[in-house]
């Protein structure tokens, strides 16, 4: 069937074929990758996401502090407020 | 010279329409190698542009991968116990003091009902969670 100078379409088709091939193992690495990279992006971002929060939260306690000074030994365990109420930033 | 139109048809007639049939033949198969070649150069150019896109990502991704470990690794060994026991002493500070509950209750901070294991407060996600993030880092492949 493919002879001689018919051997021109038969060696394209294979290419494409082999071609098809390596584009689906390359798009199975890339997908890996970008699940990979998106999973490690979640995990970073809850991660600042918690600090965040920590961070709005001291806030709001050293303002309460103002108020009420009975929080101020809880604040100054966790060096959010050195004893003259001098509100110092979280990590 | 197969065409049945054709078997009664003069010789000078059957030749003519065998060279047209050859011609058309011929014109099929240029037709189908160029249209191979157009499928096989578009082939490559794909194959060029997700292979660029796939080094791309492994460069991303040796570039995170440790920054990430190394963070979240750091926030749980230091930062989350120490977090999670400033909003355990806060929580107990709220029930001495109510008038301090409604700045928890802002960033729904509950006490924690989970197992003695890991007492800690949970927050709603949506106020960013104060819960850990999976202490074990990233997949390795």
């Amino acid at each position: 069937m493919f002879t001689g100078k018919n051997l021109v379409p038969l060696t394209l088709v294979a290419l494409i074929f082999f071609s098809a091939l390596f584009s689906l193992f390359c798009v199975f690495l890339y997908m890996r990758g970008m699940g990979e990279l998106r999973g490690l992006q979640a995990q970073a971002a809850r991660v600042e996401n918690s600090r965040n929060l920590l961070r709005l939260i001291a806030a709001e306690s050293v303002e309460y502090s103002k108020r009420n000074p009975a929080i101020d030994p809880l604040l100054q365990s966790v060096g959010l407020k050195q004893g003259a109420a001098t509100p110092k930033a979280t990590k | 010279m197969n065409d049945p139109e054709n078997f009664d048809a003069p010789p000078e007639t059957a030749l003519a329409g065998n060279n047209d049939l050859a011609e058309q033949y011929a014109a099929l198969r240029r037709l189908f190698i160029l249209s191979l070649v157009g499928l096989l150069i578009l082939a490559a150019s794909f194959n060029y542009l997700i292979l660029r896109q796939l080094v791309y990502t492994r460069k991303d991704l040796d570039v995170v991968r440790p920054q990430v470990t190394q963070l979240v690794e750091g926030y749980t060994k230091n930062e989350e116990p120490q977090i999670r026991s400033f909003i355990n002493n806060l929580i107990g500070f709220a029930k001495a003091n109510p008038d301090f509950a409604p700045i928890l209750a802002k960033y729904k901070i509950v006490a924690d009902t989970r197992p003695a294991a890991a007492p800690a407060p949970a927050v709603a996600p949506q106020a960013a969670p104060t819960q850990a993030p999976p202490a074990t880092p990233a997949k390795k492949k």
